[in-house]
C-alpha cells in the first residue's frame, strides 16, 4: 500500500482523519518502528512549534498592549504555569524571547537600571571565564574596538568583539561552538525593591556581526542565574553545572540568528521574576555558532554593545 | 492542592520540574490526539507530580512512569473513540519516546536555524498556527484560502521543517 504517511500523520495530529484512517495508523504504528519514529517526530515538532508560537504571542501583546499583556502575558506555551504555582506555591519566573527593543512598560511603576554597558572606558573583559567577583566583565577572549570593517558601534564609539570560543586556563580542551561574556550584578543594595518577589529582571544587549561564511550561522543568547552568595563559590570553582543546578531561577533566551547585514544590530531581551532571596544576578551574553564541527567555533568579527540590565517591579501572580 | 509550601522542596521541585518540562510535555503529546488534550493531561500530570513529589532521586524516570499513567487514565475515559490508540499501543509510543528523546532534544535545537530559513511568510504562517487560541478556518479565511487548501500548505511546511531537522543533525554529525 503506499500510504503517504507523512500525510496522514500530520492529518491525525490535526484531528482530521477518518475512523478508518485513525485505525490504520494504529496498526501501522504497532507493526513498523520506522511509521513510529515519524510519528513521534512530528509530535515533537508540534510542541516545539506550540513553544515558539507562545513565547512569539507573548511578545506581540506585550508589545501591543502592555497593561492587557500583563494580565494575560501566562499564556502560549506556559499555560499550565498557572495553575503548579497556585498549586504549589511556586512562582515561575521566567519569561525570555527576542523582541525589537528593549521594553519596560510605563504601567509597571518604577523601573531601575543596574546597569547600562557600551565598553566605551573601564577596562576590557576579563579572559578567566565565569566571573569570580560583581561588577566586572569576564568571559572568554574578547577586546574592545572602535568601528571595525563596516561594523558601527550600536552607542557611542566602542563595542565589545568576540574573539574565540574559549577563555585562559580552560581546562576543557573539547572544541567549543559557544563564546560568551559574563558580569555578576549584586543586587543586595536594591533588595528593599524585590524581597517581596514582586519585581523582574530585565535583560537586553545589542549584537552584529560582518559578514560570514554561507554555511555557518550564529545565534545569540541571553541567561540570567539568580543567585544566594553561597553559590558564587561554586563559581569560583568553575563548577558551571553545579551552578546551573543550584541557582535560586535560571532564565534562558530562545537563539536568535543572527543577520548577514552589517548595518543593523539585533537586539535580543530577557525578563526573570527575582527570587526574593536572590543576593546576585549572574549574566551571560553568548553566541553559538551552527553547525557544529570538529574545531572549536570561528568568531571573525562578531560584536556585542549596549546592554542594560533593569529592575521593574510587576504585580506577583495569583 | 491541600499540601503545606515547603520552599526547599518547593526549589527542588521547580529545579526538576523546569529541567525536564519539555521532554515531559513532548512525551504526553505522543500519547494524545490533540493538543489541546495534551495541555489538559499537563495540568493532571503536574498535580500529580508535586503531590508525590519526594524526592530528587530519579526524578525524570519517576516523572515519565507519572505523566505515562495520568494520560494512559484520560485515554481510558475515551476508549470507545476509534481516534484514540489502545492501550498496547500507548505502552510502545511511552517506551520509544522515552528512548528517543535525547534525539528529540537535538531535533528541537535544530528546529530553531530552521524556523529562521523558511520564508517569513512561511515562518509568520506556522507560528500563527500554532498560537493558542487560533482556529484555523478563521486563519484560512483571513488568507482568503479553504481550510483545506490551508491545511496543506501547512503540512508542507511542517514537512519542510522536519527535513530540515534532518539535514542539519545529519550534517552535524559528518562535520
Amino acid at each position: 500500500m503506499n500510504t503517504d504517511w507523512h500525510d496522514l500523520i500530520q492529518r491525525y495530529i490535526a484531528g482530521l482523519t477518518t475512523e478508518d484512517e485513525s485505525a490504520l495508523l494504529q496498526d501501522s504504528l504497532k507493526r513498523d518502528d520506522a511509521v513510529v519514529r515519524l510519528y513521534l517526530r512530528y509530535m515533537n515538532l508540534d510542541v516545539a512549534l506550540e513553544a515558539h508560537a507562545g513565547s512569539q504571542a507573548a511578545v506581540t501583546e506585550m508589545l501591543v498592549s502592555p497593561h492587557q499583556a500583563e494580565s494575560r502575558r501566562w499564556t502560549g506555551w506556559l499555560s499550565w504555569r498557572p495553575l503548579t504555582a497556585a498549586a504549589a506555591g511556586i512562582v515561575f519566573g521566567m519569561f525570555c524571547t527576542s523582541v525589537v527593543f528593549a521594553y519596560v512598560a510605563p504601567s509597571l511603576g518604577k523601573a531601575m537600571t543596574v546597569l547600562q554597558e557600551g565598553f566605551e572606558s573601564g577596562p576590557a573583559p576579563l579572559v578567566t571565564g565565569a566571573p569570580i567577583e560583581a561588577g566586572k566583565w569576564s568571559g572568554d577572549f574578547t577586546e574592545i574596538v572602535g568601528e571595525q570593517e563596516g561594523v558601527r558601534p550600536a552607542n557611542g564609539g566602542k563595542m565589545l568583539r568576540f574573539l574565540s570560543a574559549d577563555y585562559e586556563g580552560k581546562s576543557n580542551a573539547s572544541p567549543s561552538r559557544t563564546a560568551s561574556v559574563w558580569r555578576l550584578v549584586d543586587l543586595r543594595p536594591y533588595r528593599r525593591e524585590f524581597a517581596d518577589g514582586g519585581a523582574v529582571a530585565q535583560l537586553s544587549a545589542a549584537l552584529n556581526a560582518q559578514a560570514f561564511p554561507q554555511d555557518r550561522s550564529y545565534f545569540e543568547f541571553l541567561q540570567i542565574h539568580a543567585l544566594d552568595t553561597a553559590m558564587v563559590a561554586a563559581l569560583k570553582q568553575r563548577h558551571r553545572t553545579e551552578v546551573n543546578n543550584s541557582s535560586l531561577a535560571l532564565t534562558r533566551s530562545a537563539g536568535v540568528e543572527l543577520d548577514r547585514d552589517p548595518a543593523t544590530w539585533q537586539r535580543i531581551d530577557c525578563e526573570q521574576r527575582l527570587p526574593g532571596n536572590a543576593d546576585l544576578l549572574l549574566i551571560e551574553i553568548g553566541l553559538k555558532q551552527m553547525p557544529k564541527t570538529n574545531q572549536s567555533a570561528e568568531f571573525a568579527g562578531h560584536y556585542l554593545d549596549d546592554v542594560r540590565l533593569t529592575l521593574a517591579r510587576r504585580p506577583l501572580l495569583p | 492542592m491541600s499540601q503545606p509550601p515547603d520552599h526547599p522542596q518547593h526549589d527542588q521541585f521547580l529545579r526538576l520540574y523546569a529541567e525536564h518540562e519539555v521532554a515531559l510535555h513532548t512525551f504526553v503529546r505522543s500519547l494524545l490526539p490533540t493538543r489541546q488534550e495534551a495541555s489538559e493531561v499537563m495540568q493532571e500530570v503536574i498535580v500529580a507530580l508535586w503531590q508525590g513529589f519526594a524526592s530528587a532521586e530519579e526524578f525524570r524516570p519517576w516523572a515519565f512512569g507519572v505523566a505515562r499513567n495520568v494520560a494512559r487514565m484520560h485515554l481510558r475515559r475515551r476508549m470507545r473513540d476509534r481516534h484514540v490508540f489502545d492501550d498496547e499501543l500507548v505502552n510502545r509510543l511511552a517506551d520509544v519516546a522515552v528512548q528517543q528523546e535525547p534525539q528529540f532534544v537535538s531535533e528541537r535545537e535544530a528546529l530553531e536555524s530552521c524556523l529562521q530559513k523558511l520564508p517569513q511568510s512561511q515562518k509568520e504562517l506556522v507560528l500563527a498556527a500554532y498560537t493558542k487560541g487560533t482556529r484555523m478556518d478563521d486563519l484560512a479565511t483571513r488568507r482568503g484560502q479553504t481550510p483545506m487548501s490551508f491545511y496543506k500548505l501547512l503540512h508542507r511546511i511542517r514537512q519542510a521543517l522536519l527535513d530540515c531537522v534532518e539535514r542539519t543533525l545529519s550534517q552535524e554529525e559528518t562535520a
